[in-house]
């Protein structure tokens, strides 16, 4: 049987329960989810509530919340370095993302064949996602992007004068985390390598009987079977984009400066929260975000259904 | 199919040879030009360790002044003072930060793991509510949760201990794992588990002998991240830990630093170049386990 | 079946548990107890670097000889992580019993209850410097907090890069704004591209309050902006002034100074001649300047530095938590911190030079040269001090970041300077209010 027709026949297994067999596993369900459930309870859930109910009060954290109504979100509505820390998000996830996510999967790809010195290969590509948010890295990201830092001696080499210095220029200073954003590709490489060597390699064994093409393989098979876990990565890295904190943080040192152009959204309502004594505002922030993130996620899980693949 | 379940994953080290090639090597200038392009793009990717290294082996006041690799310094007494500067020696917070990343790694993996099984394998009542109010918890940002879980938590006298960031991972409260692993566990032909039910089994043996084995790279993934991740994990921790005797490695860290007058750079790069060591060895350990999954049990 | 299954899977748990809570280091969050026979377990709080923290735990083993019964908790921090947690404790009601106080947010936490009156509980201030003790007042508290240790502000020199360009160290007790900037461009002039006369100041807070100060004005007034539109204009203009006539470099360098270390920075690698700090960081600097920094005066409106308007500011504050379990013990200790030439000693000037003549005096003959710079200058400006300013309100913490802002849009030249102006103004009042 070929791999392919091998698939639709998993495809077309799908069965449908009837109502009666709709739950039919609600009694091993409960010990499986137990700690979940608990966890829910007991850890997730109350803070939760909280700063949804903090939402909608004039919290300072050293004293005790007052109710405000919705004074939080008319605030918010006309809060310009609000709206302008959405935008440098926005710019952020929608650059960012798919750019990290191609670069971490290409690689994944090429790392998964027979070159030799594969586990270095890896393990490099995979470090500067280790040393990710450190102060060090912050350090040298500013010293390589200054307007004497190597990316300018190297640029001057080639015959570039007068760049400009790229971590405080208003104009480039996003651009510069961007890129670090996607130089620590590591995580979702590593999540794509995972999921490349869960794909029984029977199917190509039998692909190649078949005498598929490399690349007729890797469109055929690698893709639609690695679709679950690159749809986790999309999720989840848009989720993780969207509360980005501590690379603009450390970078611009907590003002994300230079004027407001690498303001995050999670590091305004840090500021908001914990250096202005304005929780409830930060709440109410939290919340829009949450809003917002849902979206983008519903429209992914969406989408989904035209072109995540599932075995079961 | 049934022998599969006689065929635990520990006996991988002894699974046949990968599928020989059946077409020629490539010729061997696209190899060296593979090669080529790999090395300098690892090269790219390592700068930023070895500017470390070297700024770890250099007196304070050269740090700042040469961006080179060179000339290369070899002053180890950044070393010497970065271990035993701060009121603890540096092992102490290693230690501390073992112990945590340990509790945390374990925490996940056995939580996470039963969680997704139900969520991916499982028809029960409020499946799926349930599973969008988990994605939920990851769209709320840290800072505001963080106060009320500490007043949570200060009521039960846990402040200063290490229980209020482990005890959530036993109660599965890291989405994003149990997300992984579902995605992981659906990706598992759902004939394996049919036929281990016709053999009588329930769905605990299924997990334990069909789904926990066959996702040993989701695993893999979720001890390497978590690791990662609490390794160097500053907020919970600075937030939760107080006395320095509980401070992790992030926090002494934290320590060298001084934002308004004169900090210890070079101790400083010294103890992240020493703590880096353990993140790099699990790095090393997991990958081996990302490589051995269900590709090479040779499922036939 | 089902109930052999759950135990296995609570079994896994269960003993993970368990195992945990008993690795877990004994707790003392929360919780500070006094006790009848005097005995008391205080929770002391900083922020700080290795060496204030050696320093600070010398001077609690030095206490727990005077005071056998008294057990320190100590809990150090570095400073942006020490407000985050301070704020979440305060949230939490742990406040801790004993903390090192700034400025910046001595009205936050005073003035919503936190913070011990220090007078009320006995503490005794007879030595102190005149002036210095009421830096620490609020109006509904009381005394709030007591300064660990006296700052002024400073213009520092680095001489070397002064002889390079052949330009004379102007005399602080005359040099006005003007000749600030003339001598800087002059420096800028005859030294090789790459290096300048000065720092971009204009978006330093504490020479914006000097320059407020000497047009008769304040940051702060009754809780409200204390400057006028006029003068806050006057100030970006001098700002962008000595950006355009090239006494300093151009905005994109500047920020990137500004994001820099200490150790990292342009003056630190001798690529300006002049900046400006506050005089506890005259030893930080020192250090770093081959020949040593010289001290200077800020420049006056009216070449006189007797009309240079310098004030103390505290470099930092003890304030006792208004819900100590033993405030006794609390301020006990805090007494022995500012009061003990033992502690003085010990301490030394690193937080500041002692508000407290009697330490001071005890301390002096101790110091290094570039301590005694900093010590020498407090003395030299304490005839020619203006009125003391009022403490920053509630919502002031945040001017620093609205004139950063404000200074930076008009350098990049998306603001003109009378626009800035504007803007610092409203955003200061939305703030305050």
């Amino acid at each position: 049987m070929s791999a392919v027709g091998e698939l639709a026949s998993i495809v077309s297994s799908r069965k449908k329960g009837g109502p009666k067999e709709k739950h039919p596993d609600n009694k091993q369900a409960a010990v499986f989810m137990l700690p979940w459930v608990l966890g829910f309870l007991g850890i997730t859930l109350i803070p939760m509530i909280a700063s949804f109910a903090l939402a909608f009060t004039d919290y300072s954290l050293l004293a005790p919340p007052e109710f405000v109504g919705l004074a939080n979100i008319k605030e918010m509505i006309g809060d310009t370095r609000l709206h302008n820390s959405l935008l440098v998000t926005f710019i952020y996830v929608f650059v960012g993302t798919p750019l990290q996510l191609i670069a971490a999967l290409l690689l994944a790809v090429a790392l998964n064949q027979g070159i030799k010195g594969l586990a270095f290969y890896r393990s490099v590509f995979y470090l500067p996602s280790l040393l990710g948010g450190s102060v060090a890295i912050a350090i040298l990201w500013r010293q390589m992007f200054g307007a004497n830092g190597l990316i300018n001696q190297v640029g001057g080499m080639l015959g570039f004068e007068n760049l400009p210095g790229w971590v405080s220029n208003p104009d480039t200073a996003l651009g510069t985390i961007i890129l670090l954003h996607v130089w620590t590709f590591g995580s979702p490489m590593i999540i794509f390598l995972a999921g490349l060597r869960q794909i029984p390699e029977m199917y190509y064994e039998a692909a190649s009987v078949d005498g598929a093409s490399k690349i007729a393989q890797f469109f055929r098979i690698t893709l639609p079977l690695l679709t679950p876990i690159i749809f986790f990565n999309v999720v989840l890295q848009v989720i993780n984009a969207f509360q980005s904190f501590t690379q603009a943080f450390v970078v611009s040192g907590g003002t994300g400066g230079p004027s407001d152009s690498t303001m995050f959204y999670t590091l305004y309502l840090y500021i908001k929260g914990f250096t202005q004594f304005d929780m409830g505002y930060a709440s109410a922030m939290a919340w829009l975000l949450l809003i917002i993130v849902a979206i983008f996620t519903a429209i992914n899980f969406f989408a989904s259904k035209y072109w995540v693949f599932y075995d079961d | 199919m049934t022998d599969l379940q006689s065929r635990p994953a520990e006996t991988v080290g002894q699974a046949p040879a990968p599928v020989v090639p059946k077409r020629r090597p490539r010729r061997l200038g696209r190899r060296v030009l593979r090669h080529a392009i790999m090395i300098a793009a690892s090269l790219a990717m390592i700068y930023p360790l070895l500017w470390m290294v070297v700024s770890s082996l250099r007196p304070n006041e050269e740090i700042f002044r040469n961006p080179s690799l060179f000339p290369l310094s070899f002053d180890l007494s950044n070393y010497a003072r970065g271990w035993e500067s701060l009121s603890q020696p540096f092992s102490h917070y290693l230690m501390n930060s073992t112990l945590l990343v340990l509790g945390c790694v374990i925490g996940n993996l056995v939580a996470c793991s039963l969680t997704a099984y139900a969520f991916a394998r499982l028809k029960f009542w409020g499946r799926n509510i349930a599973f969008a109010v988990m994605l939920m918890t990851l769209m709320l940002p840290i800072h505001v949760v963080i106060v009320p879980q500490y007043i949570m938590f200060s009521q039960t006298g846990w402040v200063n201990t290490m229980l209020p960031l482990i005890l959530p991972k036993f109660l599965a409260t890291d989405a994003f794992f149990i997300f992984l692993m579902v995605q992981f566990i659906r990706g598992i032909p759902r004939e394996l588990d049919e036929a281990a039910r016709i053999d009588g089994c329930g769905h605990f043996r299924i997990f334990f002998q069909v789904i926990l084995p066959l996702m040993l790279p989701a695993l893999a993934t979720t001890t390497i991240f978590t690791f990662m991740w609490m390794w160097n994990d500053f907020f919970g921790s600075l937030i939760y830990l107080t006395t320095p005797d509980n401070f992790t490695v992030p926090l002494a860290l934290k320590s060298f630093l001084d934002t308004q007058g004169s900090s210890d750079w070079g101790a400083m790069f010294a103890m992240s170049v020493v703590s880096l060591i353990p993140l790099f060895l699990v790095f090393l350990f997991g990958q081996r386990f990302l490589v051995k999954g269900f590709a090479t049990t040779g499922i036939k | 079946m089902l109930t052999r299954r759950t135990a296995l899977a609570l079994g896994l748990a269960v003993p993970g548990l368990a195992g945990l809570a008993a690795c877990g280091p004994n707790a003392t969050g929360g919780g500070s107890g006094g006790g009848e026979d005097g005995s008391a377990t205080l929770r002391v709080a900083w922020w700080g670097n290795p060496t204030r923290d050696q320093n600070t735990q010398d001077v609690a083993d030095a206490y727990a000889e005077v005071a056998p019964d008294v057990t320190l908790s100590l809990e150090p921090g570095e400073w942006s992580g020490y407000w985050d947690k301070l704020a979440t404790q305060t949230a939490g009601g742990d406040f801790p019993d004993v903390v090192q106080m700034d400025e910046k947010y001595l009205a936050e936490y005073g003035g919503r209850g936190a913070l011990l009156d220090l007078a009320g509980a006995g503490l005794n201030t007879e030595d102190f410097a005149p002036g210095s003790v009421e830096v620490g007042e609020l109006p509904e508290v009381g005394l709030a907090a007591i300064n660990a240790g006296l700052n002024a502000f400073a213009f520092l020199i680095n001489p070397v890069v002064f002889e390079e360009a052949g330009v004379e160290i102007p005399d602080d007790s005359t040099w006005t704004w003007d000749d600030l900037v003339e001598t800087a461009v002059a420096i800028t002039e005859n030294t090789p591209d790459g290096t300048w006369g000065m720092t971009q100041m204009g978006t330093v807070q504490g020479l914006f309050q000097v320059y407020v100060r000497q047009a008769g004005q304040d940051q702060y007034k009754d809780g409200g902006a204390g400057f006028d539109l006029e003068t806050a204009t006057a100030w970006f203009e001098w700002t962008k002034r000595i950006q355009d006539e090239k006494a300093c470099p151009d905005a994109s360098l500047s920020v990137e100074d500004a994001a820099k270390s200490m150790d990292q920075s342009f003056f630190a690698t001798g690529n300006v001649a002049m900046t400006v700090a506050w005089s506890n960081q005259v030893v930080a600097h020192d250090g770093l300047v081959p020949e040593g920094v010289v001290v200077l005066r800020p420049p006056s409106m009216t070449g006189s530095s007797a009309d240079a308007a310098l004030w103390y500011k505290a470099s930092m504050y003890w304030a006792v938590s208004a819900n100590a379990s033993d405030p006794d013990a609390a301020v006990a200790f805090v007494d022995f911190l500012v009061n003990s030439p033992d502690a003085g000693k010990i301490l030394s000037v690193e937080r500041g030079v002692p508000g407290n003549l009697t330490v001071r005096e005890a301390i002096i003959p101790d110091l290094d040269e570039a301590n005694t710079k900093a010590v020498d200058y407090l003395d030299l400006i304490e005839s020619e001090l203006g009125g003391a300013p009022e403490i920053t309100p509630q919502g002031g913490g945040q001017f620093e970041d609205i004139l950063t802002r404000a200074g930076e849009d008009m350098l990049f030249g998306t603001l003109t300077p009378a626009e800035a102006g504007q803007r610092v103004l409203d955003e200061l009042e939305a703030a305050l209010a």
